[in-house]
C-alpha cells in the first residue's frame, strides 16, 4: 500500500511539474503550431488534436455526470496526447452548457459530455433543439442502475404491493422528484404504465431525494443504485424494481420492472458530442480515443466500482441511431410531461 | 477504538502527510486569490486522486477543503475581498482593522479563530456524527422554510444604520435572486427575453462585483483624498495579538462555532451563510453593536470561527448519510465514489479505519493550516505595501478571470461589472450590501421550500406550524421581528 | 442634491417596487396558481413600496434641517465615469477580442486613471501592465487549467 501511495505522490508531483513544464515550453510550442495552422486551411487535418480539448459538462462540479466526465477525460488524455480539461457550465437543466457547445466553433476542440437528460428540454417543449443539432462522437457508458425504491416503513415491500397500495389510496402516496427533470418523467411514466395516481412532489436532486427517503419524508423515489447501496444493505431502503431491460449483473438480486409486468425502461447513457459541423477527422479521432478508454480494464473497473456503470462503446453512427431510439421511447411521455408543467 | 488507532496510523506516514500539506497549501492559495474558489481547487485535483489509495486521495481533498475555506480570510482582511461567500463577514471588521494598522493582529486573530472553530467542529464530528445526522434527516421542506425565514430576520441586525435601508437592501437581494427559472415550475421570470439570464445570477460574480469592482470605483472617486500614510506595523510578533485582545470573546467564539457546525450539518441550507448568521447573532448579543464594522475582533472571530466550523459540520451528513451540502462536499463525495466507496449509514461500520483516517486528516490539515498561515502571514501582509493605484487595477484583472472561470461564461464578467456599479451606487445611497447578499443566498431556500411544502401538503399551510421544529423557528422569527421593530421605534423616540 | 439623497433613494426604490409588482401580477395570472412563481415577488414588491414611502418621508424631513458641510477633497467623478465605461467595454469585448489584448488595454488605462498626474510614468506603467497581464494569463491557463478567451489571437497563442 505504501508503495502505491508513494507512486501517487510521485504522480502528483510529476503532474505539477508537467503543468509547470508545459507552461514553460508552451509559448514556443504553441506559436510554432499556430504558425502552421495560420499557414492556411490547406494544412493536413490529420494533425488533430494539436492543443487542449475542452470537455464541457453542463452541470455543476460534483455528482456522477461530472465524475464520469473527469474519468473519461483522464483516460482519453493518454490516448490523444493532449490535455482534456473538464469545464463545468451549469444552469437551466444543462441547456446553458449545451448551447455553449452547440453555438461554439466546430473545430473539434470543444466537446460536450452529457447523458440522456439532454433530450428533456425538447420533450418538455422548452427548447426545440435536441441531439440532432450535435454530432455524436460516441457513447462510452451506460447506467442500467435506476431503481424504484422505498423506505422500510412505507407499508409495501414489492412492486405489486406498492401498486395495490396506490390503487387503494389514489393521490396519497408521495413520489419524490424534481419538476422538469428525468425523475418527473419517470414518475409520470410510472403513473401511466401502472394505471395509478400518485402525489408527485418536488424534492430536488439526488442528495435531497435520499435525505427525504431516509428521513421518511417521502414514500418512493427513483435513484441510482450506487448512491443507496448502503441503505439497501441495512434494510432501510427496499428496492422495488430496476428500470432496465435486464437485471444488472453487478447486483443481480434486484428484479426488473419488466419481469414484474411493468413496461418501464429508464436507463441513462453518457455520450460525447461536438457541434454539428465538426470535421469527420476530429470526430473519428476522438471517438477512437473513447473506444480505447472504454476497452481499458482500469477504466472499466473504475466505472463499475464507482457508480456501477456499464462501459459500452458505440461509434458515431451507432450512437446516433441509439440516441434516436431512446428519444422516441421517451417521446411517448411528452404529452404527459408538458401537461404536468403547464 | 481499534479503528480510531488504525485510522490515525494510516495517516501518519510521510507520503500522506506530504499530500495533506500540498492540499492545504494549494487550498490557501486558491482561497486567497479573489475569484478562485475552493470548489475550483478541489475540482482541479480530483482527477489526480483517481489513481491514489482512497485515504491518500481523500486526505488531499480534505486538505484542500480546509486550506481553501481558511485562505479566504487573507484577501478578506487585507484586500476587503471575500474569496468566497463564506468569508463575506470577515471583511466587515477584518479590513477596517487592517486599515487602522492592525493587519497583523487581524490576520492572527482570524487564523486562530479558524483553527479552534475547525478543531471543535471536528471533535463534534468525530464523536457525535451518527446521532446528529439522524436528527438532521428530520428536516423537510417545512423545517427548511422556517429556518430560512428565521435567518432572514438577521437582515435587520446586519443593517448598519437605518433599519429601513437595511431591509430595502435585503429586498434588492430577493429581486436579484428572482431572476431566471423559478423553483419548482421552471417558469422563466424577469429575464426580459435575454437567454443568458435564464440561468439566473450566481453568487461569485455578484460578490466580486460588490466588493472588488465597487471598491475600485470608490477609490477612483476619492483619488484626491489625502492618504494617511500607513502606520502599519509589518513586524508581527507571534500571532500578532495578545491575551488582552481576545479577552471576553468566549461567548462569541462558542456561539459562532456552534452556528457554523449547525449550518454545516443541515445539507439543505448551503454552508455559505454561516458567517453572516454568526456575525449578526454576535452583533445582536453584543453590548456595543454600534462598534461592529469599525474594526473590532468580535466580528472577525464570529465570522472565521463559524466558517471553519462549517467544514466539520458539512462532513457529518457527507460521511454518515452520503449527502453533500454544497458543491465542494459534492466533489469530495465523488472522490469517495470513484474508489467504490459510498458514504452512507454503513460507512462507519464497513470502512471504520478509513473514516477515522479522514478525521485524522482533518485534524492534521487544520494544524498545517495554522502553521502555514502563521508563517505565511508575515509574507501576505506585505501586499499592503503595494500602492493602491497599482494593486487595485491588478486585482480587477484577477477578478475578471475569477468571474469568468466560475462558470466559464463571459456573461458572468459583465454581471460582475454591472454589480460593481450597482454596489458603488448603493454605497452612495448608504444602502448596506450585507443584507442584499444574505437575502440573495437565502431566497432560493425560502421559496423552494415554501413551494415544496405546499406541494407536499397539497396546498395546506398547517404543517408549517404543526411541525415542532418548524413552529419553533417561526415563533423565533416573529419574536426577532417584533423585538427589532420595537427597538427601532424606541430609538426613534429617543432621537 | 446631496440633502435629498434619501428622498431620491426612496423614489428610485419606489419605482423598482412598482415595476416588480407590475411584472409579477401577469405572471401570477398566467400561471393560475396563487403560490406560484409570482407569490414571493408580489410580497417583496409590497414591502419595497411600503419601505420606500417611509424612506421618502424621512428623507423629506431630514432635508429640511440639512446643513452643508465643506468637503475635504474634490471628488473625481470624471475618473469614475471613464472607469464605468471601461469596465463594461472590457466585459463586452473580452470574448471577441480576447483576454490578452483587452486586459492590457484595460489595465494600462486603469493604472493611468488611478495614478496621480505628477507620479505618472507611462513607461513604467506600460511595462508593469505587460508583465502583470502575461503573468496572470500564465498562472491561470497553465496552472489552473482555465481556458481564457483567445479572441482575435486564436491560433497564435
Amino acid at each position: 500500500m505504501k508503495n502505491k501511495t508513494l507512486k501517487a505522490i510521485l504522480g502528483t508531483t510529476m503532474a505539477a511539474l508537467l503543468l509547470a513544464g508545459c507552461s514553460g515550453g508552451s509559448p514556443s510550442g504553441g506559436s510554432s503550431s499556430g504558425g502552421s495552422s495560420s499557414g492556411g486551411s490547406t494544412a493536413p487535418e490529420s494533425s488533430y488534436p494539436e492543443s487542449d480539448i475542452q470537455m464541457i459538462v453542463p452541470v455543476g462540479a460534483g455528482g456522477d455526470t461530472d465524475a464520469n466526465a473527469r474519468l473519461l477525460a483522464s483516460y482519453a488524455e493518454k490516448e490523444l496526447g493532449v490535455a482534456i480539461p473538464v469545464v463545468n457550465v451549469k444552469g437551466s437543466s444543462g441547456t446553458v452548457g449545451m448551447e455553449q457547445v452547440r453555438t461554439g466553433e466546430a473545430d473539434g476542440y470543444q466537446a460536450l459530455f452529457f447523458h440522456t437528460e439532454a433530450m428533456l428540454p425538447k420533450i418538455a417543449g422548452i427548447y426545440d433543439y435536441s441531439l440532432d443539432d450535435f454530432r455524436l462522437a460516441g457513447v462510452c457508458l451506460q447506467a442500467n442502475t435506476t431503481l424504484l425504491i422505498t423506505h422500510n416503513d412505507s407499508g409495501f415491500t414489492t412492486l405489486q404491493e406498492f401498486i395495490d397500495a396506490a390503487k387503494a389510496n389514489p393521490g396519497n402516496i408521495e413520489y419524490g422528484m424534481a419538476v422538469g427533470g428525468y425523475p418527473q418523467l419517470v414518475g409520470l411514466a410510472l403513473e401511466k404504465e401502472a394505471g395509478i395516481d400518485l402525489n408527485l412532489v418536488d424534492i430536488g436532486g439526488n442528495a435531497d431525494k435520499i435525505a427525504a427517503l431516509a428521513g421518511h419524508n417521502t414514500d418512493i423515489i427513483n435513484v441510482e443504485y450506487a448512491l443507496v447501496k448502503d441503505y439497501i444493505s441495512t434494510g432501510e431502503f427496499i428496492p422495488l424494481a430496476l428500470l432496465s431491460a435486464e437485471r444488472n449483473p453487478l447486483f443481480n438480486d434486484i428484479p426488473t420492472a419488466k419481469e414484474q409486468g411493468l413496461n418501464m425502461e429508464f436507463g441513462k447513457f453518457f455520450f460525447v458530442a461536438f457541434p454539428k459541423d465538426t470535421p469527420d477527422d476530429a470526430v473519428n479521432t476522438f471517438s477512437a480515443a473513447m473506444k480505447a478508454s472504454v476497452e481499458n480494464p482500469e477504466f472499466v473497473k473504475a466505472a463499475q466500482d464507482s457508480y456501477a456503470l456499464t462501459p459500452v462503446y458505440m461509434d458515431p453512427e451507432e450512437a446516433t441511431k441509439y440516441a434516436k431510439q431512446v428519444e422516441e421511447s421517451l417521446l411517448k411521455y411528452a404529452d404527459l410531461f408538458t401537461a404536468a408543467n403547464n | 477504538m481499534g479503528d480510531i488507532l488504525t485510522g490515525f496510523v494510516s495517516i501518519l506516514n510521510l507520503p500522506i502527510l506530504a499530500l495533506i500539506f500540498l492540499g492545504v497549501f494549494m487550498g490557501i492559495i486558491v482561497g486567497a486569490i479573489p475569484g478562485l474558489s475552493v470548489t475550483m481547487g478541489v475540482a482541479l485535483f480530483l482527477p489526480i486522486t483517481f489513481g491514489m489509495e482512497p485515504i491518500a486521495g481523500l486526505a488531499l481533498l480534505c486538505g484542500l477543503y480546509i486550506g481553501g475555506t481558511s485562505g479566504g480570510l487573507i484577501s478578506a482582511i487585507l484586500l476587503k475581498m471575500p474569496g468566497t461567500a463564506s468569508s463575506v463577514a470577515t471583511t466587515f471588521d477584518g479590513h477596517p482593522m487592517a486599515m487602522k494598522g492592525e493587519a497583523g493582529k487581524a490576520l492572527g486573530v482570524g487564523i486562530v479563530a479558524s483553527f479552534f472553530g475547525g478543531l471543535i467542529s471536528y471533535v463534534i464530528l468525530m464523536f457525535l456524527a451518527p446521532f446528529i445526522a439522524r436528527f438532521a434527516l428530520k428536516f423537510g421542506p417545512y423545517e427548511y422554510f422556517s429556518i430560512a425565514l428565521f435567518s432572514m430576520t438577521m437582515i435587520v441586525s446586519l443593517a448598519s444604520g437605518s433599519i429601513v435601508k437595511g431591509v430595502l437592501s435585503g429586498m434588492l437581494g430577493f429581486i436579484i435572486a428572482f431572476v431566471g427559472i423559478a423553483p419548482i415550475t421552471s417558469f422563466r421570470r424577469f429575464t426580459f427575453g435575454i437567454a443568458d439570464l435564464s440561468a439566473g445570477f450566481s453568487i461569485l460574480p455578484i460578490l466580486i462585483g460588490f466588493f472588488a469592482i465597487a471598491d475600485i470605483l470608490e477609490a477612483l472617486e476619492n483619488k484626491y483624498k489625502k492618504q494617511d500614510l500607513s502606520t502599519q506595523d509589518f513586524k508581527i510578533r507571534g500571532f500578532g495579538f495578545t491575551r488582552d485582545d481576545i479577552k471576553g470573546q468566549g461567548f462569541n467564539f462558542f456561539a459562532s462555532t456552534l452556528i457554523g457546525t449547525g449550518v454545516g450539518i443541515l445539507p439543505g441550507l448551503g454552508g455559505s451563510i454561516c458567517n453572516l448568521l454568526a456575525y449578526s447573532v454576535c452583533r445582536g448579543h453584543s453590548k456595543y453593536p454600534e462598534k461592529y464594522g469599525t474594526g473590532i475582533v468580535d466580528g472577525l472571530i464570529a465570522s472565521e470561527a463559524s466558517n471553519n466550523a462549517c467544514t466539520g459540520g458539512a462532513m457529518v451528513p457527507l460521511l454518515t448519510l452520503g449527502l453533500p451540502g454544497d458543491n465542494t462536499t459534492a466533489l469530495i463525495l465523488a472522490g469517495f465514489m470513484i474508489h467504490g466507496i459510498t458514504p452512507g449509514p454503513l460507512l462507519f461500520r464497513t470502512q471504520g479505519p478509513l473514516v477515522y483516517g479522514i478525521f485524522a486528516a482533518l485534524l492534521i490539515a487544520n494544524v498545517m493550516m495554522l502553521l502555514i498561515e502563521f508563517l505565511g502571514m508575515r509574507v501576505f501582509i506585505r501586499i499592503l505595501q503595494v500602492p493602491k493605484n497599482i494593486l487595485l487595477p491588478i486585482i480587477t484583472v484577477f477578478c475578471v478571470v475569477g468571474a469568468y472561470a466560475n462558470n466559464n461564461r463571459v456573461f458572468d464578467v459583465l454581471v460582475m461589472m454591472l454589480f460593481g456599479i450597482l454596489g458603488w451606487v448603493m454605497k452612495k445611497a448608504k444602502l448596506p450590501v450585507a443584507p442584499t447578499i444574505l437575502a440573495f443566498i437565502l431566497c432560493p431556500t425560502l421559496e423552494t421550500n415554501l413551494r415544496r411544502g405546499l406541494m407536499k401538503s397539497q396546498g395546506s399551510f398547517l404543517p408549517f406550524l404543526t411541525s415542532p421544529i418548524s413552529c419553533v423557528f417561526i415563533i423565533l422569527a416573529v419574536v426577532m421581528l417584533v423585538y427589532n421593530i420595537r427597538k427601532e421605534i424606541l430609538n426613534a423616540k429617543k432621537a | 442634491m446631496k440633502q435629498y439623497s434619501d428622498l431620491i433613494t426612496g423614489a428610485v426604490s419606489l419605482l423598482i417596487g412598482i415595476a416588480l409588482l407590475a411584472m409579477s401580477i401577469p405572471i401570477g395570472i398566467q400561471e393560475n396558481n396563487l403560490i406560484g412563481a409570482a407569490f414571493l415577488p408580489e410580497i417583496v414588491s409590497v414591502i419595497i413600496i411600503a419601505l420606500s414611502l417611509k424612506l421618502m418621508y424621512d428623507g423629506f424631513r431630514a432635508a429640511q434641517d440639512y446643513e452643508e458641510t465643506v468637503p475635504e477633497f474634490v471628488k473625481n467623478y470624471k475618473g469614475t465615469a471613464v472607469m464605468i465605461v471601461a469596465c463594461i467595454l472590457y466585459a463586452e469585448l473580452l470574448k471577441p477580442v480576447g483576454f490578452l489584448i483587452t486586459s492590457i488595454v484595460f489595465l494600462f488605462l486603469t493604472f493611468c486613471l488611478m495614478t496621480k498626474k505628477e507620479e505618472t510614468n507611462y513607461l513604467k506603467l506600460g511595462a508593469l501592465t505587460i508583465v502583470s497581464v502575461f503573468l496572470i494569463y500564465f498562472i491561470f491557463t497553465k496552472f489552473f487549467g482555465i481556458r481564457l478567451p483567445a479572441g482575435i489571437l486564436k491560433g497564435i497563442i
